[in-house]
Parts: structure tokens; C-alpha cells; sequence
């Protein structure tokens, strides 16, 4: 068994057993009083971050510089309110070692949600057995046997096979949302300006943002597509009909245009909005113009052109949800391609007795994943042969189909992991210049922040990446394969580990914002309105005790789904066994230090 | 060719979502902004940059109760109408207070937020008429 791994496997795993145990001798050398002056001003904490033993009793002495503020300390009963012009003093007991957070209580301006500072309780070994349990998953995540893949077809279930194929099914999905969408943007548009008042932004980018990453995209890939609101009125006028099946619509019907056949639209979409993300999410009045404008291009686009192209090509959360639904784990498929060669008509792909695919996928022979399936059940509608399966899968399992890898999806990967990681350090880190410039407080900061932001995410990151593909190559002796084409393939195992991040870091922005659901329940536009009692309910903590754990499981599960794709993917692009043992290195190196770096981020 | 059931009826739950949400939030706004048995007049306080009290003049009559209900709606503000001796101290953001006074003497008085709310807050000024 040992004989199956070379040497320096070896080692690391035994490094990483060391680092773990390692974490185990704490010893705490507290005790002393330490006395903190702390100013705030919008949005931040100076000094951002402080740096106590455990056992010592941390006094705060704080004053505002401007507005009044809020000090809530996490994992504590310690909420004060720091009026300007008057010094609060507040003591907290550091305990466990780790990382506490404070943050402002009492909303100060947009970015009120995202000011906070830490307390790090040395000795902090939250990173090092961290990464210790880190290289041990990676390892076992690199050697253990491949499953077969296992299917299991929904559809067998007779009562969602009728449901499915019943014509209102979509429209009962699509219907709610519409309302929730008329009502944020309503909200957006005349209500308080208020982020964290107004129903906009907190449903758009704490109800839905959560739950689609956190629920919807593990469980359902692209689900999300067959319930959204913002491309339904156009695709009702170019069919001529919301239920039904018409043969002839209001649409132009025009072919897309060829040089724009693939994700680039959405690829620059969605760079814009992750670039501008901290003024798009805090914003009720921007939340509402890109839900509009989104959906005007969408209806326009709809009118003009055939079928969904919007969501095909251009949407920016189809491209994000495109490329996360390849490791999700359910998946429509032709039961037998056979019968699909011997149908004649092909009325899934051509239309019939359903519309015909609102994304040109044909079940028959292209749609061997998930990326461009919208999971609207139309196919299943049209086809004469019963021949859909919506099936159970295992999680990743797209991610090993080598066929269609694209550049432009590998880039939306490398992006969505970038960006994963740069909002972890814009939006929960404690450093409050780096929120201003991307607030757009002035021109020139927020080109620097544009700056940075970019040449991380388009520059750093992709240049790591194709370091690791380039070393791959050279350990695997394989110069004469196209580095490019390895960069592109080897991009795919990353996004269980980005997801993962993203589902980490979405935990840590929802849950301690979730008390401002009740306030927006009751008084969504924020202005002054009580529907149900709940208006004058004030920001509290959410317990929060187990957020690391969570963060640091969720960052495991991920890196162990990275390395396992990984190392089909570069068996798949090597080819020869041993090759790729060795090709495998530098990519599960590159990503136990993706994994790492969250981790740090989150706990160190 | 005739129109389904299904199908109007769909168009019927479009149409009532695209012009029924907005109907009734502005018919729910409309009803609630009118003065109702309590005579309660409500005050919504925002920073100088994003447009001061509203309503920044407020008009009642000599000898009446006047009974405010003052929201903070941008960043915690206070309120001060030193005239009546009357001081809310500081309303956190997305909360409110009441106060209550009788407006015993005729004129125009000036109100104030109390709690600095912005490098214009000196300048967050509105106006209390009372008619004799």
C-alpha cells in the first residue's frame, strides 16, 4: 500500500500529522489587563485588528470621530452604543484562543454591514492544525479509489414525472419570484436608500444570495434558472402565450450572432458586477437597475433574437451558475441516446409538443453537462419517448467529462475563485481603506482598488494557476502538450474548492446580518411601516459558535472535491498513470494553498 | 382560436403581481401618511446631504398636544426643539421615538438633531410653526 506513493507524498503527509498535533499544545500565558484605545470612523476600526494571550481582560477605550456607532462583540453579551464626542470604555475577557470579532451595531451608513475588527487571542493555532488537517485530506483525497458513477432517475417516482410534464409547472416556480422581484424592485427604486433597511438589498444579497449559494447550487446546479423572474416577460411575448404551447409568438426569432456564441458576454457581466460589488450589494437603488436592466436586455434580447439567449450567453449569474452546476449533484439526461439517433423529429431540440430547448442543447448527443441545462423541463414535456432522466448524482461528477472544456468557462472559474477570495478580504476583513476605495469614495482609490482588483484576480491568481499547469507538465515529462489547453482543463478542478469558498464566506456575511430580515419583513421599504410587529427589532448576534467549524469543514469538503476532479482531470490530459501521479502534484499543492489561504483568512 | 383557461389565468396572476404590488404599496402609504384620531405627525430625519427633516416644517395649532414620531432613517440622529424643553436624545438608525408636548405659545421655533450626524450636522435644521 505505502509502496504506491512516492517519497515526498510521504513526508508531507507526515508534515501535515506533525503541524496537527502541534495545535494541540496551547499554553496560555495570560492574565494581564490590556488597555486599547480604539477610534471608528466609517467603515472601520483603528487599530483594525488587536493581538492579546488568552486569559487576558482587553479594556477598550472608544471614541467616534464622526456618526454614532455600534461595539458588539461576538461570542459575548457586549453591545455599546459610542455616541460621537464621548469615550466608551468596554472590557472583554479573551478566552479561547482564536480569532473574536467586533463589529459596528447601530447602522452607520452602506457599508455599515461590513465594519468590523478582530481580537486575536494567541496563540491562534486555528491555521496551522488548519493546514495540517489540510495536507492530510488532500493527500487521502489524492490516493483513495475512484467510484463508478451512480445514477439514480427521479423520474422513476411517478408523481414528479407528472409534475414536471404538467405545461403551469414553470410558471408556478417563475410566479413568486415575480412578486418578490416587483416588490425589491419597487422597494429599490422609491424606498429608503438604506441598504440595511430596504427590502432590496437585503433579499437580493442575504435571503436569495444565501440561499442560492448555500442551498440552491449544492443541491440543484442551475435550478435557480427555471424559477427566475427576469428573462420570464420576454420569453412570454416571444412565445405569444406564458402557459401554453403556441407555434407562433412575437418574437424576430433571429439567429445570435456567431462571434457571440460562447460566455464571454457573461464573463465581462459578471467581472463588472464582482468589481463594483461592494456598491452593488449595499445599494437599494443600484440593486434595483441591475435587476431592471437585466431584465431589459433580457426582454429585448428575447424579442429580437430565438429562444433564451439571454441565459445562454449573456446572463452573469448564468455564467456563475453554468460552471457551479457541473459539480452539482442532479443532472438532465437522454436515458438511451440510442432512441434519441432513431427519433426522427427530435422535437426537444426542434420543438413539438414542448417548446423546443430555450438553450440549443440537444439531449440526443451535446448535453453531456450541466452548464447551459436551464432545468426548465421542457424537453421533458416534447419528448414522444419518455426518454428524460432527471437523475441523482454524485457530487462533481461533470467535472470529469473532458469533452467541451472551454476556455471561456475555465475563466469564469478562475474568476469566481478570484473573486471568492477578494470579497473575503474586501467585505469580512477588518481593513477599512481597502472598503473605501471600493466604495467608490473617490476616483483615483477607486482605481488603485481596480487596480489591485484586477491584477489579482486576472493576473496573480491566473498566473499561479498556470504555473501549477506548467510544473504539472514538466513533473509529468509531457512537453509536447499544449500548456494552454492543460490551463484550461486543469481549471475545472476548482471549482468545488471555489464554491466551497464561496458557501464559507457566505456564512460568515449571512448569518450575522440575518436579524435585519424581520426589520425589512415588516417595513419593506423603510418607511416606517409595522405589517407585523417586527419593525423596532434591533441588530443581535446570531450565535455564531459554530462558524469556523462550519467554514473550516466546508473548505475541507471542497479541497478534497478539488483534488479528486484534479486528479481525474490530469489523468484524463496525461494520459499515462505514473505521468500523472506526478502531474498531479503541483495542482493539489496550488490547491491545498488556495484552501489554506481561505482559511487563513477566515481564522487566522 | 380561443384562449385556455390555464393561459388566462396566468395572465390574470401577471397582471395582478406587475400592477397590484405597486398599488398596494403606495394605497397602504397613502392610507397611513393620513392624520388619524391620534393627531400623531410622523417625522422622518435623514443627513443634510440626502435631504434633512421631512417634512422640515411642520405646522400646528397654539395649544395643542403635538405628538411626534421621529424615525432615523440613514444614521442615528437625535432631536431637539429646546423652545418646549424638549430633548429625544439619540434614535438609532431604523428606530424611532415619540415625544410629546403641548404647543402653548404662538410663533415659528427652529428643531435640531442633537447627535452630530455628519459634517453638515449643525446645518440639520427644521422649523416648528405653531398658529395661534
Amino acid at each position: 500500500m505505502a509502496g504506491r506513493f512516492p517519497p515526498v507524498v510521504r513526508l508531507v503527509a507526515l508534515a501535515g500529522a506533525g503541524l496537527l498535533l502541534a495545535g494541540f499544545f496551547a499554553v496560555p500565558r495570560g492574565g494581564r489587563e490590556v488597555d486599547v484605545p480604539l477610534t471608528v470612523q466609517k467603515f472601520a476600526f483603528s487599530p483594525p485588528r488587536v493581538s492579546v494571550a488568552a486569559g487576558d481582560r482587553v479594556t477598550f477605550r472608544i471614541r467616534s470621530l464622526d456618526i454614532t456607532h455600534g461595539f458588539a462583540v461576538e461570542g459575548t453579551g457586549v453591545d455599546a452604543t459610542i455616541l460621537p464626542g464621548r469615550e466608551v470604555r468596554v472590557t472583554v475577557q479573551a478566552g479561547r484562543p482564536g480569532k473574536i470579532r467586533y463589529r459596528c451595531s447601530v447602522i452607520c451608513g452602506p457599508l455599515h454591514p461590513f465594519m468590523v475588527g478582530e481580537i486575536i487571542v494567541e496563540p491562534n493555532r486555528w491555521p496551522l492544525w488548519g493546514g495540517g488537517l489540510m495536507l492530510v485530506v488532500g493527500f487521502l483525497a489524492s490516493a483513495g479509489l475512484a467510484r463508478p458513477g451512480m445514477r439514480r432517475d427521479l423520474l422513476r417516482w411517478r408523481p414528479l414525472g407528472w409534475l414536471l410534464t404538467r405545461r403551469p409547472f414553470q410558471f408556478a416556480l417563475i410566479a413568486p419570484n415575480l412578486l418578490v422581484f416587483t416588490l425589491i424592485v419597487l422597494a429599490g427604486l422609491v424606498g429608503t436608500a438604506t441598504g440595511a433597511m430596504n427590502v432590496s438589498t437585503i433579499f437580493v444579497w442575504l435571503a436569495w444570495w444565501g440561499l442560492l449559494v448555500l442551498v440552491l447550487i449544492p443541491l440543484g446546479g442551475r435550478a435557480w434558472c427555471a424559477m427566475c423572474p427576469l428573462p420570464a416577460p420576454g420569453e412570454w411575448l416571444a412565445r405569444g402565450a406564458i402557459v401554453e404551447r403556441r407555434m407562433r409568438g412575437w418574437g424576430l426569432g433571429w439567429p445570435w450572432p456567431k462571434a457571440l456564441r460562447n460566455l464571454w458576454p457573461a464573463f465581462g457581466g459578471l467581472l463588472l458586477l464582482v468589481l463594483f460589488g461592494l456598491v452593488v450589494t449595499t445599494r437599494p437603488i443600484v440593486t434595483a437597475a441591475l435587476l431592471l436592466g437585466l431584465a431589459a436586455v433580457a426582454l429585448v434580447t428575447h424579442l429580437l433574437f430565438e429562444r433564451r439567449v439571454f441565459c445562454r450567453y449573456l446572463c452573469p449569474v448564468g455564467g456563475l451558475l453554468g460552471v457551479y452546476a457541473l459539480a452539482a449533484p442532479i443532472e438532465l439526461r437522454a436515458r438511451d441516446l440510442d432512441v434519441c439517433r432513431a427519433c426522427r423529429d427530435k422535437p426537444c431540440f426542434r420543438g413539438g409538443a414542448g417548446y423546443p430547448c430555450p438553450t440549443f442543447q440537444f439531449p440526443g448527443s451535446g448535453l453531456m453537462r450541466n452548464t447551459y441545462c436551464l432545468l426548465c423541463t421542457e424537453c421533458l414535456k416534447a419528448c414522444p419517448h419518455d426518454n428524460l432522466a432527471l437523475s441523482l448524482r454524485l457530487f462533481g461528477a461533470d467535472l470529469r467529462v473532458s469533452r467541451g472544456a472551454r476556455a471561456d468557462e475555465a475563466w469564469i472559474a478562475l474568476l469566481l475563485l478570484g473573486t471568492a477570495l477578494a470579497h473575503s478580504v474586501i467585505k469580512l476583513g477588518p481593513w477599512g481603506w481597502i472598503k473605501s476605495w471600493a466604495n467608490l469614495d473617490g476616483p483615483v482609490e477607486f482605481l488603485f482598488y481596480s487596480g489591485l482588483f484586477l491584477g489579482a484576480v486576472l493576473g496573480v491568481l491566473p498566473g499561479l494557476h498556470l504555473v501549477a499547469a506548467w510544473l504539472s507538465r514538466a513533473l509529468a515529462g509531457a512537453p509536447s502538450l499544449r500548456l494552454g489547453k492543460l490551463f484550461v482543463a486543469y481549471a475545472y478542478a476548482l471549482i468545488p474548492l471555489s464554491l466551497a469558498a464561496w458557501m464559507a464566506f457566505t456564512l460568515a456575511v449571512v448569518l450575522p446580518n440575518l436579524s435585519y430580515i424581520p426589520r425589512v419583513l415588516s417595513d419593506p421599504l423603510g418607511w416606517g411601516w409595522d405589517l407585523f410587529g417586527t419593525r423596532e427589532t434591533t441588530w443581535t448576534w446570531v450565535p455564531l459558535g459554530l462558524l469556523p467549524w462550519a467554514q473550516l469543514g466546508l473548505l475541507l469538503a471542497g479541497l478534497w472535491g478539488s483534488v479528486r476532479a484534479a486528479r481525474e482531470i490530469v489523468r484524463d490530459a496525461l494520459g499515462e498513470a505514473e505521468a500523472a501521479r506526478r502531474g498531479l502534484v503541483p495542482l493539489a499543492g496550488f490547491l491545498g494553498l488556495l484552501a489554506w489561504a481561505f482559511l487563513a483568512l477566515y481564522l487566522g | 382560436m380561443a384562449i385556455k383557461s390555464a393561459e388566462r389565468l396566468a395572465l390574470a396572476v401577471v397582471l395582478a403581481i406587475l400592477v397590484g404590488v405597486p398599488a398596494a404599496v403606495f394605497s397602504y402609504q397613502a392610507l397611513r401618511s393620513r392624520p388619524d384620531a391620534s393627531g400623531e405627525i410622523f417625522l422622518v430625519a435623514r443627513t443634510v446631504e440626502h435631504g434633512g427633516w421631512s417634512p422640515a416644517r411642520i405646522v400646528v395649532k397654539q395649544g395643542q398636544t403635538v405628538r411626534l414620531r421621529i424615525l432615523a432613517e440613514d444614521v442615528t440622529h437625535g432631536f431637539q426643539l429646546l423652545h418646549f424643553g424638549v430633548n429625544a436624545g439619540a434614535i438609532k438608525t431604523g428606530t424611532t421615538k415619540v415625544v410629546e408636548f403641548t404647543a402653548e405659545r404662538a410663533g415659528e421655533f427652529p428643531f435640531y438633531c442633537s447627535v452630530r450626524c455628519s459634517p453638515l450636522h449643525m446645518a440639520l435644521m427644521g422649523t416648528l410653526v405653531v398658529e395661534p
